[in-house]
């Protein structure tokens, strides 16, 4: 269970403050998959870091009954000067996983060759987003976190990306954050739109959907309103 | 019980990882890697050999000069490279944060430790080196020296700490910080002792805590040289002042230019 408890967030501005999260509770249970709808500036990589506690809020807090991972496909741990397999190593063992078992998973679910065992810093870009999607794959956890990232590198590959994920969904959660309503009725079976703010329930992808339609996208401003008077 | 010992074994081990980590990242690309750690100091200390036969000056204590020049080199070895390492490790390392909950202060902290080990490394290695070309040079105090050494690693550590934080809220002050202190290396006893310098000059330098650290271990090391200016409460109470404060920081400011957390 992850449980956000009156979550705000705001960047002081110059005049007044820009509020991202504005006062946001929600309880997401371990073996749900949850789909958040929001357009692009909405807020939707601060609330992962604020899920993940890479960020805290600036008042109410975040309260997390099981594990839940770093964001999928992230290659942001990976350092440039070491080996794919240096770096599958170091995370294994910080994420205190068995390294032998990921290192082989990962060097065989990224199917990148001889590359696995050369500097990242090598990598094209698409060799590096394989990887960093095999080990988020490599790694069991309660609850997986995607701030839109369901898949990885071209076309082949993607299948076999949302094959795993699909089959990791059988026994975890997800919490799964999109532009694409499409994206979210893949995977999801439970929906909120996040808009000015607010994270507002729905039962379909697509009432989520109309919800951003109505709201009117960035030049709305009736929730910024609602949530500087509230 | 089984509780913390658990958590302390898992902390354990993730400062452990990180300090791996760093050891493969610092010079990853090039051929002589890590092998730079030990060998700037002996650079440093070979330059500033040379500088001394060039303008005929010698130690003011009657010992070896690579063995005086040591006894400076490597404690301002320990701070500078404690602050300049957990300054960097803030940067290259701060992705590890979405991993297995390490936090900013286990890097640094990370960072920290690795430079104490490097320091022992390099003093060690030094004096085996001092020993076969000089013949035997036995340290007269032991418990001074380490003493000495451990000051200086509190002391690099707070200011490490401090430039750290700072570094992370203000790109300005990331680039200040080696400017302010590099004249650090020219009025810390690195190639001279305390009696050597004008008695007006001793009310501003006592309040130079790596100038005390350094005849702190000076005094451990050599059996003709006692320091009577060296105080460790100098160098202790100044590490107090930046540790608190770079807590103080981290509290103030939450958060780094990047939006990410400071604890």
């Amino acid at each position: 269970m992850i449980t956000l408890f009156n979550v705000t967030r705001y960047h002081p501005d110059k005049t007044r403050p820009n509020i991202i999260l504005n006062n946001i509770s929600a309880r997401f249970a371990r073996k749900e998959s949850i789909g958040i709808l929001a357009l692009g500036g909405a807020g939707k990589t601060t609330l992962a870091r604020i899920l993940s506690g890479v960020e805290r809020p600036d008042s109410g807090h975040v309260q997390r009954h099981n594990s839940l991972s770093h964001p999928l496909g992230s290659t942001a741990g990976f350092h440039a000067g070491l080996s794919g397999a240096e770096n599958v190593r170091f995370l294994a063992r910080l994420l205190r996983r068995n390294v032998t078992e990921t290192t082989d998973y990962c060097e065989s679910f990224a199917d990148i060759g001889a590359y696995f065992h050369r500097p990242v810093g090598q990598y094209a870009p698409v060799m590096r987003a394989r990887l960093g999607f095999a080990f988020s794959m490599s790694v069991e956890f309660d609850t997986y976190l995607s701030d839109g990232i369901t898949s990885a590198g071209d076309h082949s590959f993607r299948d076999k990306c949302e094959a795993a994920l699909l089959e990791r969904l059988t026994r975890s959660g997800l919490i799964l954050m999109s532009r694409h309503a499409r994206t979210l009725n893949r995977f999801c079976t439970k929906f909120y739109a996040l808009h000015a703010g607010q994270l507002l329930p729905c039962s379909s992808a697509e009432e989520a959907q109309d919800i951003l339609d109505y709201a009117g996208g960035y030049g709305n401003t009736y929730w910024n309103e609602v949530a500087r008077h509230a | 019980m089984t509780y913390l010992a658990n958590g302390a074994w898992n902390w354990a081990s993730t400062i452990h990882t990180i300090m791996l980590r760093e050891v493969r990242c610092r010079f990853a690309g090039d051929p002589l890697g890590y092998a730079w750690t030990f060998l700037v100091p002996l650079l440093w200390i070979g330059t500033l050999m040379f500088f001394f036969t060039l303008l005929g000056r010698t130690p003011a204590i009657p010992v070896d000069t690579p063995a005086f020049i040591a006894t400076g080199v490597v404690p301002y070895v320990l701070f500078r490279y404690t602050i300049t390492s957990m300054s960097r490790v803030a940067s290259t390392h701060r992705h590890l944060i979405h991993f297995g909950g390490v936090r900013v202060s286990d890097l640094l902290f990370a960072a920290a430790l690795l430079e104490v080990l490097n320091a022992i490394v390099i003093f060690v290695m030094i004096w085996m080196l001092i020993s076969v070309i000089f013949g035997p040079t036995p340290i007269h105090n032991p418990l001074e020296f380490i003493n000495g050494l451990l000051l200086t690693a509190v002391f690099g550590t707070a200011i490490g700490r401090f430039a750290a934080i700072l570094g992370m809220v203000s790109e300005t002050a990331k680039r200040m910080v080696p400017v302010v202190l590099r004249p650090m290396f020219w009025i810390s006893g690195i190639f001279f002792t305390v009696p050597e310098l004008p008695s007006t000059l001793l009310p501003y330098l006592q309040w130079n805590p790596l100038l005390h650290a350094i005849e702190i271990t000076r005094s451990g090391v050599f059996l003709d040289y006692t320091s009577d200016f060296a105080n460790m409460a100098v160098p202790l109470g100044v590490s107090a002042v930046f540790l608190m404060a770079s807590y103080v920081m981290q509290t103030a400011f939450k958060r780094g230019r990047d939006g990410m957390e400071l604890t």
